[in-house]
């Protein structure tokens, strides 16, 4: 009776959070720690080849365009009625991260097996202190603590997904040290993003034209040609591999004769590309739908200061 | 414009022996929004100086540098006696080249891009965001590295040498510029294919 009441209670207190985040409002730090300590839990109880269900909906990039994930959900369905992988990189660049990735964790922590959350190159410390999560953590909450509590919980995110045993998904791409999946399986995924090795290279690698392994102009992990991603599906008796990590102008781009598909899901990326948005459904018989989408109609933007630029003739 | 003039360079593909292309903390977009406060920050500069020792001191202090090490190499360079004033001006006279600033820096994105060779884009964190800054949908599609330097103004390879020349170094041995191959690490032996 006690241990029913508490889980209803914090069910409730959930669903209220939930309400809360879906206005675009943030949460007190204390709720953020309590979400992401039960996160955690959840999380360390996932493979890092974690397998998913169909019917499920494959979304790319976020990058902190709430307003736009707010979009997909209309287009896509609610969650928990619509099942959802996200291929990572929530944080970042757009205004919103703060309440992109905890509206995604608590969805995550409300309907476990619903929703499937994967690490991006930029849920990683070294990069959300670059590219806006730590400034939009400081100038929403006064400290780095949030920052620092998702970026220890950032370490717990699946690395790569497997639906129905046939669809491979991942935030990058493929390493030349993983030739199977119990490869990934067998790695200890709790750590920082490193720069180089086989975790890296699953948050950073890109599809390429050209054949064999070739040297990622990003500065981190590597391009593939379809050799190799054939190889690597024949290996692992898989039909396709879904991955996100580049913008695509039409919000997805097949690749490697349909073996290898990029879907991107930031409409209007940091609002200035122009860019439709899309997502994958994938049907309980296995068919695959891609729905694009345009950006969400734009609210006034937060004012972000800028300085003078420096002399630089 | 040092930026610009490497990237039209490369641009050309004149230059066989061209290994790699590193731009400095200038960005099209960034520096186009820029220009129309380029006089103001020109004129709002110290013009006269008694000595060279006082240039440099007043780079550092009142300028754009923040590294007096550097200061004291770079700058000497930039100056000129005038007899007449008995005291050092400017080599340049950068506001008369405004007629031109425009051509540097126009198309300079899709030059940038179209560049063959392995690319690295510095930028300086304590500019704008530097998240807003840069050629958006080329790094977002993996064209090329980009790299933000924090605790930097503009002139990175100044205020922070050793870190500067850290991301050069490594930028070199991860492309394979050079004479020495570097082995791909791995279970098995993977066709290489040269970019």
């Amino acid at each position: 009776m006690g241990a029913n009441s508490m889980l209803a209670e914090f069910s409730h207190d959930l669903d209220d959070q939930i309400s809360q985040l879906m206005q675009c409002k943030p949460l007190s730090e204390q709720q953020v720690r309590g979400l992401c300590e039960k996160a955690k839990e959840i999380l360390t109880d996932e493979s890092n080849v974690q397998p998913v269900k169909s019917p499920v909906t494959i979304c790319g990039d976020i990058h902190g365009q709430f307003h736009d994930l707010a979009e997909l959900f209309r287009i896509g369905g609610k969650c928990p009625d619509t099942n959802y992988l996200f291929m990572g990189d929530y944080v970042d660049r757009g205004y919103y991260s703060v309440e992109t990735v905890s509206l995604l964790v608590a969805l995550k922590v409300r309907y476990p097996q619903r929703i499937t959350i994967l690490r991006g190159n930029h849920e990683s410390r070294q990069i959300t202190q670059v590219y806006g999560f730590y400034d939009e953590c400081l100038r929403k909450y006064g400290n780095a603590n949030v920052w620092k509590t998702f970026t220890d919980l950032f370490d717990f995110f699946p690395l790569t997904a497997l639906v129905e045993s046939e669809i491979f998904c991942l935030h990058g791409g493929l390493s030349p040290s993983i030739e199977t999946l119990d490869n990934i399986r067998n790695f200890d995924r709790v750590q920082e993003v490193p720069h180089e090795g086989p975790m890296c290279d699953l948050l950073w690698s890109d599809p390429d034209d050209r054949c064999g392994w070739g040297i990622s102009p990003r500065g981190a992990g590597y391009t593939f040609g379809q050799d190799i991603s054939e190889q690597f599906n024949h290996t692992n008796s898989l039909k396709l591999i879904a991955r996100a990590h580049q913008l695509v102008m039409d919000g997805f781009n097949w690749a490697h004769e349909q073996k290898v598909v990029t879907i991107f899901s930031a409409p209007n990326y940091c609002y200035r590309c122009g860019n439709m948005a899309s997502i994958l459904e994938v049907d309980d018989c296995k068919g695959h739908t891609f729905i694009q989408f345009e950006p969400a109609p734009r609210r006034g933007e937060p004012d972000v200061t800028r300085r003078t630029p420096d002399y630089f003739l | 414009m040092g930026g610009s003039i490497a990237v039209h360079v490369a641009a050309r593909r004149s230059l066989s022996t061209l290994a790699g292309l590193l731009v400095v903390d200038v960005v099209e977009g960034t520096a186009m929004t820029s220009l129309i406060h380029m006089q103001k920050i020109l004129s709002s500069r110290m013009q006269h100086f008694s000595s060279i020792e006082k240039a440099i001191e007043w780079s550092v202090r009142g300028g754009s540098l923040r590294n007096i090490d550097s200061a004291r190499v770079s700058i000497p360079a930039t100056l000129k006696y005038d007899d007449s004033k008995k005291c050092y001006l400017y080599r340049t006279e950068l506001e008369k080249t405004e007629q031109y600033w425009k051509g540097w820096y126009e198309g300079l994105s899709d030059k940038f891009l179209s560049c063959p060779v392995p690319k690295l884009l510095l930028l300086a964190g304590t500019r704008m965001p530097s998240w807003m800054c840069g050629h958006t949908i080329g790094q977002m599609q993996g064209k090329f590295q980009m790299a933000v330097v924090r605790h930097t103004g503009h002139a990175i390879q100044e205020d922070v040498p050793d870190e500067f020349a850290t991301l050069i170094v490594n930028f070199i041995s991860r492309n394979q510029i050079g004479p020495h191959e570097i082995e791909i690490p791995g279970p098995r032996k993977p066709a290489f294919s040269k970019p």
